[in-house]
Formats: C-alpha cells, structure tokens, sequence
C-alpha cells in the first residue's frame, strides 16, 4: 500500500511541476475595457520600442470580458474601468487565479450631447431621472421640444456599471435607450444626434459637448481633487504579483513612473499622485 | 489595415463632398466626426453608413453662409435635423441570448477492492467501466430571475418507494449489451436573486437545485453529486475584506412518513420528512494572498426519528425488511403489522463547524493555490456513535488548460453523525462507519478536457469487531465540460 501511495505522490508532483513549468515568457496579452485601453496601447507602444524582444498585444472587448479573459487564463492583463466583483473573484479562485489589482490611472465619466445642444449642467438626479426614463424631453430641463435620445454603454462594460452605481444608485436604464459598445460609438452617436445625451470617459470628450454634472465640469483638476463626482480609478488585473524585473512588472507599473503618467496624460486621462 | 485603409479613403470622399456642399465649420465637424469615428473602432458597416448619411444630409442642405450655419448650430435648427443612423449601437438581445448551454461527459474506470464485500476476489478487482452525462440549460429571464433544468445519467434504483435515481451519484454502468441508458432530472429550480447583481446578494432558490450549502473541498454530510429539493436562501454580504455569509434551506427529504413507532414516541403518518439547514460564514481576507473562512451549519432533520428507511430507499440498500444499518445509519427492526420495518433510531441535527484557509504563493513566477481545510461532524441527537471530522489539503487548481491540481484528506464518520443517505458515495462505498483517505490528481490537458486520478484507501464497518474491513478504489477519470 505504501508503494500505491508513493506512486500516487509522484504522480501528483509531476503535474504540479508541469503547471509550474509554463510560467515565464516576453509576450503580453492585455484584454479588457474599452476606457482603459487607449492607456494600455500607450504604454504598449511606448515599452515595445524600449524593448523590441517584448511582444504586447491589447485587445479590447470591455471590462467583464477582460475579468473572464483573466480568470481562464486568456490574458495576462485584464484592464478594467470597474473594481472586479465579488462574483469574478470567486470564479477566479475557482480557477486557481488570484487578481491583483494595479491602479493605473484616474477618470471622470463625462456626460456628452451633441454640440449644438444649449445644456449646461445637469444634477446627478436629473441624468438619472433621464436614464430611468423619467424625463424624456429636453424641454423638461429648459431646452428645446426634442425627445432625448439616451445612449448607454453596453451592459458588459466597466464604463457602464460605474455609471450604474454612481448614478443609477440600482435603479434600470429605460429599455428606450440604445447601448453601444465602446465609449468611440458613444461619442460617435452623439456627435450625429442633436438630441442624444451619452456617458464616456473623459479622454473621449473631443467634438462633443461635456456638460458639468452638479456645476463641476469634468476635467483633471476636478478629478484630482475627487469634486468631480461621477470619477472612477482605471485598473491593470493581473493573476498574482509580477516578479520584479520582469516585461509585466515594468509595464503594470508603468503608471507610476514620470514617462508612464506623461503618457497618461496625453491620452486624456489623469495620471496618479 | 486593409479595413482601415477603407474607412480613411471613405472618411476622405465624405469630407471632399461634405466640403463642397457645406461651410468651414460644419465642414470641420463633420471632419472631426469622421476621425473620431475611425478611432473609435467601429465596423466598416457603420462608417459606410454615418459617413453617406452625413453627404447625403449636407448635400439636401446645399451651400451656406456662415450666419445660416450658425443659425443651423442654434436651438430650434437642432430640432428641425434629422437623427442619423447609429453606429455601433449594440442590437437587442433575443430570446435565445439569455440561454446558456452547459453539460459534461465523465468516463470512469474504476477498480474497486471491498476485502469484506460480498464480491471480494482476493486474486483480483472488480472492475467497472462508467459514464456520467449531464447536460442542461439556463436561461436569464430578466435581470434577477434564472431557471435552470438538468438532466443527467443515473443508475435506476428499484427500492422500496419504487423507480427514480440515486441521490448520490449520476454515474451509469456500461453494461448489459450496450443497452439505452436512462436519464433523469438533475436539476430544476428558479433561482432569483432578489437584491439584483452586486457584491451582496441574496438568491431565492426553488426546485431541484445544487446544494445551496457552503461544502468543502471534500465534506462530511454531502457528496458533491446530491441535489437536494426545496426552498433555499443563499446571501452574502460584502464587508470588505471580510464577507459574511449566510445560508438556509427548507429541503424535502420525503413527503410522507409511514411509520413511526411507539418506541420512539407513537405512531404519526403523512409527516414530511424536512432537513431545516443554516448556514454561517465568515471570510476573512488578510491580503489577497491570504484567507480564512470560519463556518458553521446545522442540519436538523425534522420528523425522521423512527421513520422507516424503505420510505426512501430508492437504491434498495435495505438487503432485507429488518436490516440494522442503512446507509451506515443504526436502524432499529419495528414490527408493523405483519412486516417488520427498518427505522431509524435517532434523530438528526448534525452540527457542523468548519475552517478553510486558502493560500496563493508564487513559485517560480506562477501562483499555485494552496488550501487547508477542516469540518467537523456531531449529531446532537444520538447518543451513540455520533461523531466524524475531516481534514485535508490542495494544491493547484485544475481549471485552465495545462494546470493541474492534487489534494488529500482523511475522513472518519461514525454511525449517526449524519444522514448517510446523503453522503460522499466514492468513500468506503458511501453511507457511514467508515475512515479512510482520498488522494487525487487532476490535470487539465487542453481547455475543458481534464483527466484524473483518485484513490481512497479506507476501512469500513468500523464499528464492527476489528476495526472494519479494508477498502480500495481506484478511479481513472477523462471529463470534457462544455
């Protein structure tokens, strides 16, 4: 019996260091959200032109498809617009996966109409009211006679759940609304629609009309200083503390380096302390 | 590149046009449009359409001044234009969006040494070749509501309550003559969860459902196959980085009691039969790295003292009317009439505390799970042979493509410690009275086909003289999950 036990042992060892063995390599897979992705590009480019030998792909297909590429081992960074839910960390740890969670950069989610629509300022209130379905013409809110057209972000995206919790509170978007599923269609849309109202992140705020949510306009300043008050941290998911020295150490924490922040910057977000 | 290249050359005929018909600044704009159109990743399609949409309005408008266009940019002008055509606009769901597939198909060889058994070859094993198959679906009904159906093999049980399927396991021997393999319902229950998708959630389960019951790796009351019946509550609140849980379930076990004697307290037909679990929890997260969950459950079988076992024995493990065991459990031989029935002597409320620490170190730049756990098992309301406990370990987890996982635990369950009916059915052949360790290894070959290696290393019959008769099995295991 003792020798079945021992076999079963070794047995156990070589697949235990056979899973082992396919740790390591220079490639890195990034898949997640359409807000972060910009940044995760940036800092693509920037380090495969230090580091010719490191091969990064960035895919994005939303923040809940950037967890579930993570959690099956798909990708090695999952970028995300949202915290990860207590849902998507228990089936990683189903899946023997351990998401850390790297702060890469800051946004304020930026509520766009087209620019010829005279709005200002809406309360959190008001764009909720209007999300619900409860206020359906801008004339409601002093404007023209015009049916408001709500866009949304797609129900799989980081951009969109964060615009659930912080405005929404829970309440359900009126099943008037379209969703579309990047914040480039959601500009897109607007830019095309006089009457449409849409949410993005604030590096995708160019040809459209940002109006200031409580009287704060979107902007770094107002980001920075937390009195934006629909703003959310941008995160980089990885399975486990990257070793130091390693391509996928440097490139996760390359928000926290002057060149990485610049690059945060220039692509319209707000670069960490 | 080619696309892209397809969509700039149509951004340029657009503008070309648009120039054209248009002043600077709409000009401009609509420029802008299009170079935030191809940066925002839209399909061919899209820019096809916003782009031809956009000539089409600019050429009905014809030329402008730049007092028109700036009337144009004026409240009423952006009333009287027309909405284009949305690009990228995900389209509404169907119905057959909401439904989700899912099964899998086990193939088990499985060497089997029960040195006390009845079929005991001391010169070989008995050997069996078996499949499980489950296939199901599930289907979101709205955002809080989800139904669920499963259907799986099983071995058909002819016992006393007459046909159905063993509780424990859906494996099916492959045997007499490659014959059809029946099938039955696994699963069948709507699950709603009733605070919506959050971090703290409470789900309303009814029907025939997975046990809605936190259970351990390996557990000392349920085999991992049981899919109990009833009503369940099942919440969680997130207290970062603690989570409480907390669990409970108004189960059938059976709707009708035949039998209960004067010895234990006169005779009551037509009782139900109920298992009132709850269930609490607490995990603590120290670092991601590290967490402990503390937990206990209590299992009070209602009415089931002095119930006769052939209410429920499906799968004929009474040998005969007045056995004394059943599942392990202590029976009592009742005369009823002109039959004498086998009842149990005991209640049930098993207690159960239970610990779980869960560990992810890095090796060699991989993290490797790693999981201590411990239960243990007292059933209150017997005072005779009424405890168990289990401890173990893993390390791994086989879950993505070329990982693997092994484990080990030891477990011993005295006679009434609990419903052995319900227990893991691969341990010392199932039920009760039996101690013993269960060592496997998994691994993952390719995405969602994983191969498998158990073997449990126990006695059985504790209890009886000598400290029980050995007992062996091995189990090769191919799984593809879909």
């Amino acid at each position: 019996m003792n020798r079945t036990r021992k076999m079963v042992a070794a047995l156990a060892l070589a697949g235990v260091c056979a899973g082992i063995a396919q740790a390591g390599g220079n490639a890195i897979v990034v898949d997640g959200s359409t807000t972060v992705g910009p940044i995760a590009k940036a800092f693509a480019g920037y380090y495969m032109k230090l580091h010719p030998d490191v091969t990064i792909t960035v895919s994005e297909s939303g923040s809940g498809n950037g967890a579930k590429s993570l959690i099956n081992a798909a990708c090695d960074v999952a970028t995300m617009s949202r915290p990860m839910k207590a849902s998507e960390k228990k089936s990683a740890q189903d899946a023997g996966v351990l998401p850390i969670e790297n702060t890469v950069a800051l946004d304020g989610i930026a509520m766009i109409v087209h620019p010829q629509n005279p709005a200002k300022n809406l309360t959190i209130e008001q764009i909720a009211k209007i999300y619900t379905g409860e206020i359906r013409n801008w004339k409601e809110l002093g404007g023209p006679d015009q049916a408001i057209v709500i866009i949304s972000r797609d129900t799989n995206s980081g951009t969109y759940e964060t615009f659930e919790t912080k405005v929404l509170e829970g309440k359900k978007i009126t099943p008037k609304a379209e969703y579309a599923n990047s914040n480039g269609a959601i500009r897109q849309r607007v830019m095309s629609t006089p009457a449409a109202i849409g949410y993005v992140g604030i590096a995708f705020i160019e040809g459209v009309k940002a109006l200031t949510v409580n009287d704060v306009p979107v902007s770094i300043e107002t980001v920075l200083n937390g009195k934006y008050p629909i703003a959310r941290p941008l995160f980089m998911y990885t399975n486990g503390r990257p070793q130091q020295g390693t391509p996928l150490y440097d490139f996760i924490n390359l928000g926290n380096t002057a060149e990485g922040k610049k690059i945060v910057t220039e692509t319209g977000f707000v670069a960490l302390k | 590149m080619t696309m892209r290249w397809r969509m700039g050359a149509l951004a340029w005929i657009a503008a070309g046009g648009v120039s054209l018909a248009q002043t600077a600044p709409s000009n401009e704009q609509l420029v802008q449009s299009f170079r935030a159109l191809l940066s925002s990743g839209s399909d061919t399609q899209a820019v096809i359409r916003a782009v031809s949409d956009a000539v089409r309005q600019a050429l009905q408008q014809g030329p402008m001044s730049s007092a028109q266009a700036q009337e144009q940019l004026s409240a009423p002008a952006m009333m009287a234009m027309p909405a284009a055509a949305a690009p990228a606009i995900t389209p509404p769901k169907t119905w057959a969006d909401s439904i989700v597939v899912k099964g899998d198909v086990r193939y088990r060889t499985e060497f089997r040494q029960d040195h006390g058994g009845n079929n005991y070859d001391p010169n070989g094993n008995a050997e069996y070749d078996r499949l499980r198959v489950r296939f199901g679906l599930e289907a979101q009904l709205n955002d809080n509501v989800k139904a669920v159906v499963r259907l799986a093999t099983d071995s058909i049980g002819t016992g006393g309550k007459g046909t159905g399927g063993d509780p424990q396991s859906g494996n099916q021997d492959l045997n007499n003559g490659a014959s059809k393999k029946p099938i039955f319902l696994d699963l069948g229950y709507i699950d709603w969860n009733l605070f919506g998708p959050a971090n703290s959630e409470l789900h309303l389960l009814a029907g025939k459902m997975n046990n809605p019951f936190i259970t351990l790796n390996d557990d000392t009351v349920w085999d991992p196959d049981t899919t109990p019946e009833g009503v369940a509550l099942k919440g969680q609140l997130d207290l970062s980085p603690a989570t409480v849980y907390g669990n409970a379930g108004y189960l059938i076990v059976n709707n009708q009691n035949v039998v209960q004697t004067a010895k234990v307290g006169g005779y009551v037909a037509n009782d139900q039969i109920i298992l009132y679990g709850v269930q609490g929890a607490v995990k603590y997260e120290f670092c991601p790295e590290v967490a402990l969950t503390l937990g206990i459950s209590d299992y009070y079988f209602n009415n089931i003292k002095g119930a006769a076992a052939n209410n429920f024995d499906i799968m004929n493990k009474l040998s005969a009317t007045g056995s004394t065991t059943f599942y392990g459990n202590d029976m009592d031989k009742v005369p009823a009439g002109s039959i004498t029935n086998s009842c149990f002597p005991y209640g049930f409320d098993v207690i159960q505390p239970f610990a779980v620490l869960d560990m992810y170190p890095t090796v060699c730049g991989r993290v490797v799970p790693v999981s201590l756990f411990a239960e243990g098992t007292r059933n209150v309301l017997a005072n005779y042979l009424s405890d168990g406990y289990m401890y173990g370990l893993t390390l791994g987890k086989a879950k993505n493509p070329q990982t693997a996982e092994v484990g080990a635990s030891y477990c011993r369950l005295q006679r009434n410690s609990t419903l052995g009916m319900w227990t893991d059915s691969d341990r010392w052949g199932g039920g009760t009275d039996g101690a013993g360790w269960k060592m496997y290894a998994k691994y993952m070959f390719l995405k969602n086909l994983m191969g498998s290696i158990t073997y449990f290393n126990d006695r059985k019959g504790i209890q009886g003289a000598g400290g029980g008769t050995g007992y062996d099995r091995w189990q090769f295991d191919l799984t593809a999950s879909f």
